[in-house]
């Protein structure tokens, strides 16, 4: 049915910066998947990088879904919202201001929050590498022009 | 631009817990995340033609050609600093004082003074102007019948004049494009107190149209300061279509739409529980890293309560203090109080901490006292300090001291309060980069855990859980083999009751051996006249953990995930570190995706998967012991099906039974900015909710519509089918006055199997400067997913996700 195994997805830039702290789970994630592009390296000098991948927003939201006839939570949804853009060494925007959202939702009751602490980490950690994926694929396909 | 008061950090310096409620019921100050105000230069918009040059440094009694003459003077030649003056007829002598008669202009850089006739006396640098005076500069423009003008220094006076000054302001969040923000309006008077001030007496100021605003700012005495981007009201009342709204003897408000910092005017709502509800805020700018609300706030049925807030922000640390104290409650009769503490602090660059506290009187208090459902709602209330410390990109360690007050106020459903975790410490590591290929994780813990009930055992709890795994990642496919041994231990004070041979000591190791893989296909498809990537993504999952004995553990953080795409992946079926589930099992799932080849974003994604178990199940917490070989079967998809219209929906399945466990159904119509229409089916069969009930059926429909002449309406309705019973209703209008919005908004919602709570919620959003009455703009925007706030400035109007 015309389906190949994905080749390699080169990046079109040798050297990256990505703007966000190595000691953040996004930025330890955004360079882990960099690095198994093998055609770009990050490097932490801003000035010295072809692109520079700015982070502009990633936030986290929790939001009722639903509630039981007593008022009480019984469904979360959690939002997460990841805003970038990709500059190149002058500054012009070869990925303007985009977002991108994942979305998960999880049963709730107040008498297990510990353990439904734990669930939504998961779920965050989950839609973190969800949004990572879909960046990576938005950076495979910048063309920088000649 | 300097924000006046305290920013919150930003979320991302706070590790661990990145979701916060909103613990005061009453909402005093606009809620939209402020943005650094950036103050962009303003461009010289300079007429290209100019006439006879008269600067004090060349020849003066210059010549009177009419104004329409060329001249080779070139207002880009103009050398900086330079002054013109140009008119019909001009008279006097150069370096004493210069009147020019007729169409008379006089020019520095950037600015522009033109009236009927000018007098222009260099030693002073001063201008007089008398006569259809017109000051220009950069986008501002004031004009009146008369002005005395130091130019250089920014000095001097304007009769009667006509305002307007405008500044560009960033857009409301960063690589937004920036937006122009005007304020203006009338004054007998005013003073020119230097670059970007002015002071102005018995004035007006609205962001509106300046001859004929719907609403203005009427103070005495009026200070406008463009370099803090704060105007000064004293002796003020906003007026809202030829009405006084409401007196402030002091008042800041922001030139440039800071959100946070400016008037707190007074809200007013009503519900059921409080019956009128008005507050009336008093803001106290201390200092520009400190600042203070006092709220006092009537409530009909209830009486008068007081709150306070107070925030701060230092280069390290910041936070906020709040207290609600209601002296005797008409109702109840009792002293009722909330108290609440946020602290975040910077210790080094690598340790961080923070601090979480908040306690109310009593059980009833959100449900009486708040009208907002997602106060209302709260159940426990968390009580926590927390040390963090990066030791490097691969490895953190934590400190934490938690508990929760937990409100009961249902006393037949009586929600168990969690444990105590006293402390919890914790570190994590994970190094990627070995030698071979290898990754080594690490997970150790040790907790101790306490109760305040009799009947809970407490004890600790340490565990060790190293981790070795190969990820072996190639553009198209990854297989990565793990295992590890998790080694936990127990020290109980009291054996778990009704178990003959229960343990207080107790040692669990258990080796954990897994397998994930995947394999990435793709092709290039048409799919409705439209050319996409389309994946195919099969995962396999393999995971095996022995079965040990441990139903003499309590369960003290532990409960079972919900079966989710994210949870079937999981290692352990069980949250917390009470059980480690036994498992030989493989979960096998299948993505597909449509991505678009241009831009790489992804249209949709479907997905489809289950888990088969080798073995029967032994460990449990709680639940029945599993009888299939085979989980449901769980279906999911979202994406845009058409240009405006998005479905989202989740299908599990008992193919054993026949039977649907559960299925989620979202459907979006969303053709363009606040047009939206959404509609909602939740089910699930044997979902067991915190009041025990069993299944859920819910039908919602909700959506935001124009209904012309700057009318828009919005609603929610969700049905329980199941009790045949309205459990939320939202019904709203919202009109855009140009500068203005009103909206009213009513909400009721069930608290109780026998009880609503009924909320109106009244606001007059006056743009850029403030907002009068309760907001419902969160409520809506939770409850009507796609709602479009209707006075965001266009550039913000991005409506959907790409």
């Amino acid at each position: 049915c015309g389906f190949r195994l994905r080749g390699p997805q080169p990046l079109d830039f040798a050297t990256i910066h990505v703007g966000v702290s190595e000691f953040s789970e996004l930025g330890a994630l955004l360079r882990r998947q960099i690095a198994t592009s093998g055609t770009t390296t990050v490097v932490e000098d801003a000035a010295k990088a072809d692109v520079r991948l700015q982070v502009l927003a990633n936030e986290r939201e929790r939001e009722i879904l639903s509630l039981t006839g007593a008022g009480k939570v019984r469904e979360y949804q959690l939002t997460q919202r990841m805003r970038f853009q990709l500059l190149d060494k002058n500054g012009s925007a070869l990925i303007p201001p985009t977002a991108i959202l994942a979305r998960r939702e999880y049963t709730f009751d107040d008498a297990l929050i510990l353990g439904k602490e734990q669930e939504e980490n998961l779920l965050f950690r989950d839609m973190q590498s969800d949004l990572v994926q879909q960046l990576m694929r938005r950076l495979a396909v910048v063309r920088r022009p000649q | 631009g300097a924000s006046a008061a305290p920013t919150p950090a930003p979320a991302a310096a706070t590790p661990g817990r990145t979701v916060r409620d909103v613990t005061s019921p009453v909402e005093v100050r606009p809620v939209e995340p402020s943005s650094p105000a950036a103050q962009v230069p303003m461009a010289p918009a300079r007429p290209a033609a100019a006439t006879g040059q008269a600067s004090p440094a060349a020849a003066a009694p210059a010549s009177a050609a009419p104004a329409a003459s060329a001249s080779p003077a070139d207002a880009t030649a103009r050398k900086p600093g330079s002054t013109e003056v140009r008119a019909l007829r001009i008279r006097g002598t150069r370096s004493v004082e210069l009147v020019a008669e007729g169409d008379a202009e006089l020019q520095r850089d950037d600015i522009l003074l033109t009236a009927d006739a000018l007098t222009y006396r260099e030693p002073t640098d001063e201008a007089l102007a008398e006569g259809n005076v017109r000051l220009r500069q950069g986008p501002d423009v004031i004009s009146g019948p008369s002005a005395s003008l130091v130019v250089g220094e920014r000095t001097g006076d304007f009769q009667s004049p006509r305002y307007e000054i405008t500044r560009t302001k960033a857009g409301l969040e960063p690589g937004d494009p920036p937006r122009q923000v005007s304020g203006g309006g009338h004054a007998d008077v005013l003073h020119f107190e230097g670059e970007n001030q002015y002071r102005l007496e018995n004035a007006t100021w609205s962001t509106c149209s300046v001859d004929d605003p719907d609403w203005y700012i009427k103070a005495r005495d009026l200070q406008l300061d463009y370099d803090r981007e704060i105007g000064v009201a004293k002796g003020g009342t906003v007026v809202f279509k030829d009405v006084p709204f409401f007196w402030m003897p002091w008042a800041e408000f922001p030139l440039v739409g800071q959100r946070q910092s400016g008037v707190l005017p007074p809200t007013i709502g009503s519900s059921n529980k409080t019956g009128l509800d008005l507050t009336v805020p008093y803001y106290w700018n201390i200092a520009p890293n400190y600042d203070a609300t006092i709220t006092p706030r009537y409530m009909g049925r209830r009486g008068l309560q007081l709150g306070g807030e107070f925030r701060y922000l230092g280069d390290s640390y910041a936070g906020e203090v709040r207290a609600e104290w209601l002296g005797r409650d008409r109702i109840t009769g009792e002293q009722r109080t909330l108290g609440s503490l946020q602290h975040r602090q910077q210790i080094t660059s690598s340790l961080y901490g923070s601090l979480d506290i908040n306690g109310v009187s009593d059980d009833d208090y959100f449900e009486d006292l708040s009208s907002r459902v997602s106060v209302a709602s709260r159940v426990n209330l968390l009580r926590e300090g927390r040390l963090v410390y990066v030791g490097s990109p691969w490895w953190s360690a934590s400190a934490l001291v938690q508990s929760y007050q937990t409100l009961n106020s249902d006393p037949d459903n009586p929600v168990t309060t969690p444990y105590r975790r006293v402390p919890q410490l914790l570190t994590t590591a994970s190094r990627p980069d070995l030698p071979a290929g290898l990754t080594f994780n690490w997970h150790g813990e040790y907790v101790q855990f306490a109760h305040p009930d009799e009947d809970h055992p407490e004890g600790n709890r340490f565990t060790a859980y190293p981790q070795l795994s190969l990820p072996m990642q190639r553009a198209g496919f990854y297989v990565t083999p793990k295992v590890g041994v998790h080694y936990t231990r127990y020290d109980l004070d009291e054996p778990v009751a009704g178990l003959t041979d229960a343990r207080t000591s107790i040692t669990r190791t258990v080796p954990i051996f897994s397998v994930d893989s995947g394999v990435t296909f793709e092709r290039d498809a048409q799919f409705f006249g439209t050319a996409f990537t389309q994946t195919l993504e099969p995962r396999l999952y393999y995971l095996n953990v022995p079965y040990r004995r441990q139903n003499d553990i309590p369960l003290f953080d532990t409960s079972r995930y919900d079966f989710g795409f994210a949870q079937i992946f999981a290692e352990n079926r069980y949250t917390g570190g009470d059980r480690i589930g036994d498992a030989n099992q493989l979960t096998a799932a299948v993505t597909t995706r449509l991505i678009d080849p241009e831009t790489g974003s992804e249209r949709m994604r479907a997905l489809v998967g289950q888990r088969y178990y080798f073995e029967d199940q032994r460990v449990t917490a709680g639940e029945a012991l599993r009888t299939s070989r085979r989980t449901d079967v769980l279906g999911g998809f979202s994406g845009r099906i058409t240009r405006y219209s998005t479905v989202d929906t989740l299908l599990q399945y008992n193919p054993e039974d026949n039977e649907t466990e559960r299925f989620n159904f979202t459907f979006r119509y969303q053709p363009e900015f606040a047009k939206a229409l959404n509609l909602g089916y939740r089910y699930a069969r044997s979902l067991v909710s915190p009041d025990g009930t069993i299944g859920l059926r819910d039908v919602n429909v909700s959506g935001q519509w124009p209904l012309g002449g700057g009318w828009y309406g919005v609603g929610r309705l969700t049905h329980s089918l199941k009790d045949d019973r309205l459990t939320e209703a939202i019904a709203g209008i919202e009109y855009d006055g140009g500068c203005w919005v009103a909206r009213v908004a009513m909400h009721r919602f069930a608290t109780d199997p026998n009880d609503v709570t009924k909320a109106v919620f009244i606001q007059l959003e006056l743009n850029d400067l403030a907002s009068i009455g309760s907001s419902p703009v969160n409520l809506i925007k939770r409850s009507v997913p796609g709602y479009g706030k209707i006075n965001d400035p266009a550039a913000n109007r991005v409506f959907g996700i790409e």
